[in-house]
């Protein structure tokens, strides 16, 4: 941001510069790397959020802009829909549907932009300050402001106005706290609120064309609903629909394999092992699973192993080099996460992460605020009223009416 | 040819014209996305709307008027 309000990029690099392609690959990757059922859990609770939260804070900006600061109705319209659906590309959809004046759309991509930006860095500060150490749960006998990572990222994806914002913040977060904030934020911000773009656009373009203008010649079709549509998310639920269904074609006959001499990863744990299973009694239970290969130096296991059947192989282990191998084994007998997760989910997290960094290296570069603050103040206290209600909203609805929902996702 | 504002020579909704009247957009948006459509700017009321839309200033693309220059024209934007 530093360099790119000091000197102007290039007119060659703007094609390589643009913020949205970076975060639309990002969430679409991002839809290969959330389980459908997730999305069944908790879709529901995100649209209702999303609705109260968009409703509130559209009825704050559009009542300050008209009836206090007697802004025109469409401007208004303009600047709620900013804040109150998705930010920018917000005001662009509603902007045209109600034939707003062209300054006012700049205007409100000034003000939305600043905003955005301005709560990228709160809302990172306060969540981290609130979200307790990672391993401590929240408890009662937590701190009042105390919130897990899930109910962070629902409360950005409520309060944040544009969608590659909100990511830089829940990215942020899920650097110490894994990907529930991101999780949570997806759900509440792009299937609880970017979908619904168009029905706002259609809604707005007929109360605008019917009481704003009164023009009787003008006509709005249905269509304007599916044209203003974000297609991107539909790139995101197939992406999501694809890995969900490849990840239920897991083969009933898999066998784990690993070699008694190597190495344990996990996220916590890194351990190498060199065991000897020349000794090793299996119990009786398991022994139609459980095969030692002494010339190939390997310990297979038939199916997917229980945590309760390695409990009850590593009961007869004499030395820690065999429990470690039998950890590992218990991974690789999990098609899930030693096959699809390494092979494929996890090089899929990695490009999305790098999408996310290009797209906050184009946010920075391309953020000149001479051009943004071109606005005069009654639209900027206009949407900062809409702020003023919309964070604690999305605060409390995030923290406490849907909380327990927002906490169980992982 | 209908005598909608997408058809109408003062309607302008190339992506770097709007580019270059809506700075910052490609901050956190961009011109290229679903949420702009096919959406423009009329250069004779300064307004952003939809293609769909109708007014009685219409002017076909090409028909130049006496005293009046196309505006898209004058933005090296002339199609026909």
């Amino acid at each position: 941001m530093i360099i790119g309000n000091i000197k102007k990029m290039p007119k060659w690099f703007h094609t390589a510069m643009r913020t949205e392609y970076y975060i639309k690959t990002g969430i679409v990757l991002l839809g290969a790397t959330l389980p459908l059922t997730l999305i069944f859990e908790a879709g529901g609770i995100a649209f209702l959020q999303a609705t109260i939260v968009s409703i509130g804070t559209w009825m704050t900006i559009f009542l300050a802009a008209t009836r206090i600061f007697k802004l025109d109705r469409r401007f208004g319209a303009v600047l709620g829909t900013g804040g109150a659906v998705c930010g920018v590309s917000g005001s662009i959809a509603i902007g045209g549907a109600v034939r707003a004046d062209k300054d006012h759309i700049s205007i409100g991509i000034g003000v939305v932009s600043v905003w955005a930006i301005v709560m990228v860095f709160a809302l990172a500060i306060v969540t981290k300050f609130m979200i307790p150490p990672p391993g401590v749960p929240v408890t009662d006998a937590s701190p009042w402001y105390a919130i897990t990572p899930g109910e962070a990222g629902a409360w950005v994806g409520t309060s944040e106005y544009a969608d590659a914002a909100g990511f830089a913040v829940v990215a942020e977060i899920a650097t110490q706290y894994g990907d529930a904030p991101i999780h949570t934020f997806t759900l509440m911000k792009v299937i609880g609120r970017d979908i619904w773009i168009g029905i706002w656009a259609f809604i707005l373009a007929i109360i605008s064309c019917t009481f704003w203008e009164r023009d009787k010649s003008a006509t709005v079709g249905a269509r304007v609903i599916w044209d203003r549509f974000p297609k991107f998310v539909l790139g995101f639920f197939g992406a999501c629909i694809i890995m969900s269904i490849i990840a239920g074609l897991a083969p009933e006959d898999h066998v784990g394999k690993t070699a008694v001499k190597g190495t344990f990863k996990s996220k916590a744990q890194k351990q190498t092992f060199d065991a000897d299973f020349s000794d090793y009694q299996v119990p009786e239970q398991l022994a139609h699973k459980f095969a030692h290969d002494p010339e190939a130096r390997v310990i297979t296991f038939k199916g997917k192993m229980s945590l309760d059947e390695l409990s009850l192989l590593t009961s007869n282990t004499t030395t820690s080099d065999q429990v470690w191998a039998l950890k590992n084994l218990h991974y690789t007998s999990d098609w899930y996460e030693s096959e699809l997760y390494s092979r494929a989910i996890s090089p899929i997290k990695t490009l999305r992460s790098w999408a996310f960094v290009f797209c906050f290296l184009c946010i920075g570069l391309s953020t000149r605020f001479k051009d943004l603050l071109t606005f005069g103040m009654k639209p900027f206290w206009a949407f900062t009223i809409g702020v003023i209600v919309n964070v604690p909203l999305g605060f409390t609805l995030s923290t406490v009416v849907f909380s327990n929902y927002w906490q169980a996702i992982k | 040819m209908s005598r909608l504002c997408g058809h109408c020579k003062h309607f302008d909704n190339d992506p770097l014209t709007l580019e270059d009247v809506f700075k910052g957009i490609n901050i956190l948006s961009s011109v290229h996305g679903s949420c702009r459509g096919d959406a423009g700017i009329c250069l004779r009321h300064d307004l952003y709307l939809l293609p769909s839309h109708t007014c009685p200033d219409f002017q076909e693309i090409g028909v130049v008027v006496a005293g009046m220059s196309s505006a898209r024209g004058a933005m090296g934007q002339e199609t026909s």
